[in-house]
């Protein structure tokens, strides 16, 4: 069953004077429900366009984006509340996305109250301490603010806020490409455990592509505005069949000297050729 | 103050090859900030040697001293307290006057940054901040001119002469970073040191920037300092990497060695947390906690807290550099010096 639908999604955006750009053409996206899909493309690809028109601040200009069924764009009084619950977001900046003015407690507890999940302020209390031990953080943790925080816990604080409130959809927009290497291992294997206990759905959007086969089990590769590829991401990460996939691919850095060196030996090549 | 920062008597070492000239040799930089009272230890007593044409990666996450230590080889944090000794080409980088640097800093040594859109100034032409060290040299303009087009074109700037008229908002982020490899490179410096030059690139465009960086630098025999996050982009590209943690270098070896052979817990930890697109795992194998605050370090080795093999000792006193069974230097306790040191 998919969750999440994206069919013939156009989005063109007018400026006055200029071409207009066509940020998305046709793009047909389906996650399935119980997955982490993958989502990789360059910057100017139409990755931010996406996550926009599924958190309905972009109308597409022709298509439909639909959760569970639902128009998101058309959606309204109950059935968007609902959607704004049942889908959450995490972004790739914790320190741009988590307010430095709030504590943990109310950071992670501000759905809880909105959507009027949990009441009593001891209860929410309660359940946010549970949350913050599932990612790693603890209860002492409540009354700090983002600041005191390092960037790898930053991420668990905003996973922690976006489970908070029970979702069937998380997407995560680049979650770890601002965090250290050592740091980055552990927020992915995080969202990896918290998916498998919990069961919702994950769509992940990186320009990583070996993150992406570490985690998601089904990948789309965008360009320009089109999706030019998707499967299986053990079937389309290690046999592209796509030119755009294979470059994307070809790039990666190889960590092996011997191996990095032979390739960057070719491409010194090619060049002179 | 921390008691374990305390100088010790002992020189660092660092990989060197005796018989090659040595372009860059730094002593034992120690990087400071803050007030006198209360100073905050950024670096701690970090040398290396680097000869002509050589190509070393210095790698470390953020807050591991890596940026600080390149900046401050340029000497362009004035409110850092530097003390060691920096020697490049002849002469102590730490005694020159300010006005002496001027004539190092982007004419000697080149240098790149990360956002070429933030070192670049949107209000002036390609063309002016490529010729800019030649002009400042005192080079006429119609010869730095000429100059300017010659080096774009080295780096594959398609129609160098019309392109120098333009702004840097019409440039892409891979061309706006060939740009500032032009202006690192227009004087002829014998060093460039590059700091996490691709990192705000697509991968793709990250791909010709390298490949550009080494061509030019074979081809020129120029010497590469390589900052960066990424071991991925060091496998093919240096032929040495140090690696810094909580502002010391703690591991420094061939790109070989270093990744068939780590001999630090902390690279071997950097090397298995990195996901790679050749396998996969089951689960990343992570390095426990974070890396601490420069104000907050924990005694004994940096890294014991987070370090699966760490003993006593490793809580206790800092470990040296010394001499890695497979080669390289390593600082971990958990290689004994040879012989009757300590």
């Amino acid at each position: 069953m998919s969750l999440l639908e994206l069919r013939d999604v156009c989005k063109t955006f007018h400026s006055l004077g200029r071409e207009p750009v066509k940020a998305l053409r046709d793009v047909n996206l389906t996650v399935e429900a119980g997955t982490i899909t993958g989502l990789v493309g360059e910057s100017g690809s139409g990755k931010t366009t996406i996550i926009k028109s599924i958190m309905g601040l972009e109308k597409p200009t022709s298509g439909t984006v639909s959760y569970d069924g639902i128009n998101i764009p058309e959606a309204k009084g109950e059935t968007l509340k609902r959607i704004r619950r049942e889908v959450q977001f995490v972004f790739q900046d914790p320190t741009a996305s988590l307010n430095p003015r709030m504590t943990v407690e109310q950071l992670v507890g501000e759905g809880l109250q909105v959507h009027k999940l949990v009441p009593g302020r001891a209860r929410r209390r309660e359940r946010v301490a549970e949350l913050l031990n599932m990612v790693g953080l603890s209860e002492r943790d409540l009354e700090r603010y983002p600041r005191s925080f390092s960037g790898g816990q930053r991420q668990r604080i905003a996973i922690a806020r976006a489970l908070a409130v029970g979702p069937k959809l998380l997407i995560c927009d680049e979650p770890v490409s601002a965090l250290d290497v050592s740091v980055q291992a552990q927020v992915l294997n995080l969202l990896q455990d918290m998916q498998e206990e919990l069961g919702f759905t994950v769509l992940f959007i990186a320009h990583d592509l070996a993150v992406v086969r570490q985690i998601c089990s089904q990948v789309a590769v965008i360009q320009t505005g089109q999706i030019v590829e998707e499967g299986p991401s053990e079937t389309v990460l290690a046999n592209p069949t796509h030119p755009y996939t294979k470059a994307l691919l070809a790039a990666v850095p190889n960590p092996n000297p011997t191996i990095a060196r032979q390739r960057a030996l070719e491409r010194l090549n090619e060049k002179v050729a | 103050m921390n008691t374990t920062l305390i100088h010790s008597p002992k020189q660092e070492t660092t990989v060197s090859r005796p018989d090659a000239t040595t372009l860059l040799s730094v002593r034992n930089l120690t990087i400071e900030a803050g007030s006198k009272n209360s100073p905050l230890r950024l670096v701690d007593r970090f040398s290396l040697d680097m000869s002509p044409g050589d190509r070393v990666a210095l790698v470390g996450e953020s807050g591991s001293g890596k940026s600080v230590t390149a900046r401050s080889i340029m000497r362009l944090d004035p409110d850092f307290r530097l003390t060691g000794s920096i020697d490049f080409d002849g002469q102590d980088l730490l005694k020159l006057s300010e006005k002496q640097m001027v004539g190092i800093r982007g004419h000697k040594i080149g240098m790149v940054f990360q956002d070429p859109m933030g070192a670049l100034n949107p209000l002036m032409t390609i063309g002016d901040q490529v010729m800019e060290p030649l002009r400042v040299a005192g080079v006429d303009r119609a010869e730095a001119e000429r100059r300017a087009k010659s080096v774009l074109e080295e780096l594959g700037v398609a129609n160098a002469a019309v392109r120098m008229k333009a702004y840097p908002h019409e440039f892409s982020g891979g061309m706006r970073q060939r740009v500032v490899l032009a202006m690192a490179l227009i004087s002829d410096p014998s060093l460039i040191i590059a700091d996490e030059p691709t990192t705000a690139l697509d991968v793709r465009v990250q791909e010709q920037v390298l490949t550009l960086m080494d061509k030019v630098s074979k081809e020129r025999g120029l010497a590469v300092l390589l900052i960066t996050h990424d071991l991925g982009t060091v496998a093919g590209f240096t032929d040495r990497v140090a690696v810094m943690y909580s502002g010391r270098k703690v591991d420094e070896a061939s790109v070989d060695t270093l990744f068939n052979n780590p001999a630090h817990p902390y690279t071997q930890g950097l090397l298995q947390a990195v996901p790679r697109i050749d396998q996969t795992v089951p689960r990343l194998l992570t390095i426990a906690g974070a890396p601490p605050h420069p104000g907050n370090r924990p005694t004994g080795c940096a890294f014991n807290p987070r370090c699966s093999q760490a003993f006593d000792l490793c809580r206790e006193q800092i470990p040296e550099l010394r001499p890695a069974p497979e080669g390289g230097m390593v600082a971990c306790h958990l290689y004994p010096a040879a012989g009757k040191e300590q």
